[in-house]
């Protein structure tokens, strides 16, 4: 080889050495990372995207960092719970600044959320209040999501009726939703005094919302509140659940292949062991039982769209021998017998262009066969809704919500009288129809409001209604927010009205709330302070009770108060707790009041305790729960005036422990339960004779729990 | 004269592209062993904010999510605040589907996220119960598509020794499954840098504290 050449050569790679040399020179690229709100974000990743050159951003959310790329290069900047963000820079030897305004992925953090008038709960969403285990695990609730719910502000603790009592609205304003489907029946059926529960067990559910009030325009016939219930999506196996309580047994078995489940479980109560140990307050001549079978499907479709089956048969029995108001120291032989039956199955898919399409079907059965001695009444409801809705995002700050639903509701009554052998029927079917419209958006980033109306038109009335429902929140800081709602809400009168006319209106309630939450490292505070507004309210003569004349929307009210809320799951390691108060000051002309006053069911003051305490090393939930209530009013016909006697207060102290381990091999809970620990005797009111004795007395029966403690214990084994 | 310039050249662009091969090797071994060694959770973040860069570099390399995810599990497991632990688990998530979606090793990818089933306790001990039944069968499906991976039979360990005994957990319990996991863990050889391969002085120093126990 030429010398020559090798010269060259070796002048040839130095060249290129030095070139390459040259190239690896660093220069800074600098900037700021920020979220929308100007508020610096602090370990974002900035980086030259396909390259390793990047770094974090420090506390001011200011980064730097050196690299020896040149030219036109692509930065990227990344941040948990944001949308990634690129931007095009040149590196030309000189020092490059570029910024970055990240906007949130919404939903994941400190997203502004209208909570006014709502709680909501889930898996996920801890640190607002409850999840299935909160319900289950808290002692006053007994395993009722409705007695669960009671131990939140905004309920009053109306123990002999087991309804839900929101702000001093009755038990019938507030409807139970199930996947957005009504649930006209959700209570088991009793009689007055003795408490009904929810018909539905809280391990159906993976969601829970419970309005206090202000809700959306998507649910509607509700006065005072809206239970949505979500139930559960896929379950995780094929399994076996056996329960074995003092008072009955349940097995559930659950098969889950790919893209199918189906689970079908057989539950059977009855508390005639449990009532021969622990004697009650009146003699049952019949101890209730229930059978129960319940059917769970989910099926995923090719087309990526779900469908959710949920079916559920029961029939229960129960007879009790019960003072006579109007013979004293007489008692009549009542028995109740309930067929009940709820089929719900909901369709949810994509239909292109963004719209999320859920229809769904619900049908309600509802026997009741009521032996009152002298009185018999046979009660058949029949109810079926049919509903449509559409969803779409219109852009990343807006969404709109569209739907109809057409409910038919048919009602029959037979009524038998013993003593005059007067036999009546009164039966009638309404079809409501109703549709709604809803948008949600973000004006801005720290505001959100929400716009929806809801028409509805009642055949059985022959009226129409058309409701405005707003709200919107205002995030203060990334912890705490303001929310604000207004809202019209309608709601038909109840059955046992529309069997003496149908000549009437809907009743009408308005609500205004204003709401203030903080929320902390699982700890919430929330302050609530709301004004209820009744017009129209149904009202008749209370002694010409059959007079289809004396029926009409005459009634009025209001219900004003403050509810305050505080949980905390982290302070004290292993104890979650939360305090709810809820003051209330209420007062309505209805039904067959002569004037204004404050119903039985609206006590001034609530203050409840949940505890729950979990020690890991003998894997055992130990939880204590407390309510004081102010008394409440009842009207003593000895004394001038109306509702003009209050009983003492009422307070209730409940535990439970949960012991969680295997039994040959299999998870097992073992649950313990005593509720009233302290045995105090809580007196909900008074009955008066209808007639009174020889000094012109009316005597009276005090109304309280048929035994002052209840004690519970159950195993629940997983196969 | 001309053919020696070709070459040259030819040379400078194949080295300049190998070159990004072993510097991802080196800056994944790297960030992994600044990882072990962290002492604060910002030098912990660090690490995550280093591997999300790498992993952006080489988008179809389910290896550089895995080893992401995997950073990010250990993250959560130091971070105090429950509600940012979970969405980190949640972003852990992604990347690992990401990775199964790309062809990723499925036994290596369950166990990983069999981790994250473990990760998703610390952020409340009332979870247990239903998270550490996930892990375990998560884990059982890692074990049955490789019985030789010997991540799969550490976590198994791990997760038998924080059961509490009553559930037949505890240190006697966990330690034949350690046992297992180091022998896979001698007998495996890394066919890849990039591949997993975390575990072994953990597993050991497991072995000693069931063995003391």
């Amino acid at each position: 080889m030429n010398p020559f050449y090798h010269k060259r050569t070796a002048s040839l790679l130095f060249t290129l050495l030095t070139g390459i040399v040259c190239l690896t020179s660093q220069q800074t690229v600098t900037g700021f990372v920020t979220d929308g709100g100007g508020n610096p974000l602090a370990g974002a990743n900035v980086f030259i995207k396909g390259r390793f050159d990047g770094a974090a951003t420090n506390t001011d959310g200011a980064y730097t960092f050196q690299t020896s790329e040149k030219g036109e290069v692509v930065l990227m900047a990344t941040y948990l719970g944001h949308q990634p963000q690129e931007k095009s820079i040149t590196l030309n030897g000189e020092k490059v600044s570029a910024s970055f305004i990240l906007k949130p992925v919404s939903g994941i953090i400190h997203d502004v959320v209208i909570s006014a008038g709502l709680f909501e709960a889930g898996d996920r969403k801890k640190s607002v209040t409850l999840n299935p285990l909160d319900i289950v695990t808290t002692p006053s609730a007994l395993g009722d999501i409705y007695g669960a719910l009671s131990a939140l502000p905004g309920a009053s603790a109306i123990s002999e009726d087991g309804r839900l009592f929101v702000r001093g609205g009755d038990g019938y304003e507030s409807k139970t939703y199930i996947d957005g489907m009504l649930s006209k029946k959700p209570y088991s059926s009793s009689f007055p005094d003795l408490p009904s529960r929810g018909r539905f067990s809280p391990f159906l559910f993976s969601g829970t919302t419970f309005s206090t009030g202000g809700y959306s325009a998507e649910y509607g016939q509700a006065l005072s509140s809206a239970l949505i219930l979500t139930t559960n999506a896929f379950p995780e196996r094929t399994q076996t659940e056996l329960s074995f309580l003092t008072v009955g047994q349940g097995i559930t078995q659950t098969y889950r292949k790919d893209d199918r489940s189906i689970a079908a479980g057989v539950n059977y109560t009855n508390l005639a062991p449990y009532y021969s140990v622990v004697p009650q307050q009146f003699p049952m001549n019949r101890a209730p039982e229930e059978i129960n079978i319940n059917l769970v499907t989910r099926e995923r479709l090719q087309n990526q769209s779900v469908i959710k089956g949920f079916a559920t048969f029961s029939g229960s029995r129960f007879g009790l021998n019960y003072p006579d108001l109007t013979r004293p120291d007489a008692l009549n032989s009542l028995s109740l017998k309930n067929n009940n039956g709820y089929i719900n199955l909901t369709w949810t898919g994509e239909a292109g262009s963004g719209w999320i399409l859920k229809s769904g079907v619900a049908i309600t059965l509802d026997d009741n066969n009521l032996d009152l001695e002298r009185f018999k009444v046979e009660e058949v409801n029949r109810n079926a809704q049919v509903r449509f809705t559409a969803k779409r995002s219109l852009s990343s700050k807006a969404r709109i919500i569209l739907g109809a639903e057409e409910t038919i509701n048919y009602f029959r009554q037979n009524y038998w009288e013993a003593a005059t052998d007067i036999a009546n029927t009164s039966q009638f079917t309404d079809y409501n129809t109703a549709a709604f419209a809803e948008t949600e958006w973000q004006p801005a980033k720290r505001i959100a409001a929400r716009i929806g109306l809801r028409g509805e038109n009642s055949t059985l009335l022959s009226r129409q209604n058309l409701a405005v429902r707003l709200s919107a929140a205002y995030q203060l800081t990334a912890r705490s927010q303001f929310s604000l709602a207004y809202g019209n809400f309608y709601q038909t009168p109840e059955e046992d009205l529309l069997r003496f006319t149908t000549n009437l209106n809907f009743e009408r309630a308005d609500h205004y709330i204003l709401n203030y939450q903080y929320e902390k490292n699982s700890r919430v505070l929330r302050l609530e302070t709301y004004l209820k507004d009744y017009k129209n309210l149904v009202t008749y003569d209370g002694v010409q009770f059959w007079n289809p004349d004396g029926y009409q929307n005459n009634g009025s009210g209001y219900s004003r108060g403050i509810d305050l809320f505080y949980r905390d799951q982290t302070t004290i390691r292993n104890l979650d707790f939360w305090i709810s108060y809820s003051h209330l000051q209420s007062k309505r002309f209805y039904r067959d009041y002569p004037q204004k006053a404050k119903p039985h069911f609206a006590p001034e003051n609530t203050l409840t305790i949940v505890g729950k305490y979990w020690i890991s090393q003998i894997t055992t939930q130990f939880g204590v729960s407390g309510t004081v209530a102010s008394g409440r009013t009842f009207h003593d016909p000895n004394k001038p005036g109306f509702m003009n006697s209050l009983t003492s207060h009422y307070s209730d102290l409940s535990i439970n422990c949960s012991h969680l381990r295997t039994i040959l091999g299999k998870p097992t809970i073992i649950y313990m339960s005593v509720s009233n620990l302290l045995g105090r005797d809580n007196i909900f009111g008074y009955r008066y004779y209808t007639q009174p004795n020889e000094q012109g007395v009316y005597q009276r029966m005090p109304v309280r729990a048929q035994s002052s403690r209840f004690y519970l214990v159950g195993i629940f084994i997983t196969i | 004269m001309k053919t020696l310039i070709i070459l040259t050249i030819l040379i400078y662009i194949w080295g300049n592209t190998q070159a990004e091969t072993p510097s991802l090797d080196k800056a994944v071994s790297e960030t992994l062993m600044q990882l072990h060694t962290a002492g604060s959770s910002n030098e912990l973040y660090a690490c995550v904010a280093k591997m999300e860069r790498i992993a952006a570099a080489a988008p179809d390399r389910w290896e550089l999510l895995y080893h992401l995810a995997y950073c990010r599990i250990n993250t959560s497991f130091r971070e105090s605040n429950g509600k940012l632990k979970d969405d980190i688990l949640d972003q852990a998530e992604q990347e690992i589907n990401s990775a199964l979606n790309l062809g990723g090793n499925k036994s290596e990818l369950l166990a990983l996220q069999a981790y994250l089933y473990q990760g998703r306790i610390q952020v409340n001990a009332s979870r247990g119960m239903k998270y550490s039944r996930m892990a375990a069968e998560t884990l059982e499906q890692a074990i049955a598509l490789d019985a030789n991976n010997p991540r799969a039979h550490f976590l198994m360990g791990q997760n038998v020794f924080h059961t509490p005994k009553m559930f037949g957990g505890g240190s006697k319990n966990a330690l034949p499954h350690f046992h297992r996991a180091m022998e896979c863990y001698t007998a495996s050889k890394q066919t890849n840098v990039l591949s997993p391969a975390w575990g072994k002085e953990i597993t050991l120093q497991m072995i000693s504290a069931c063995e003391n126990d």
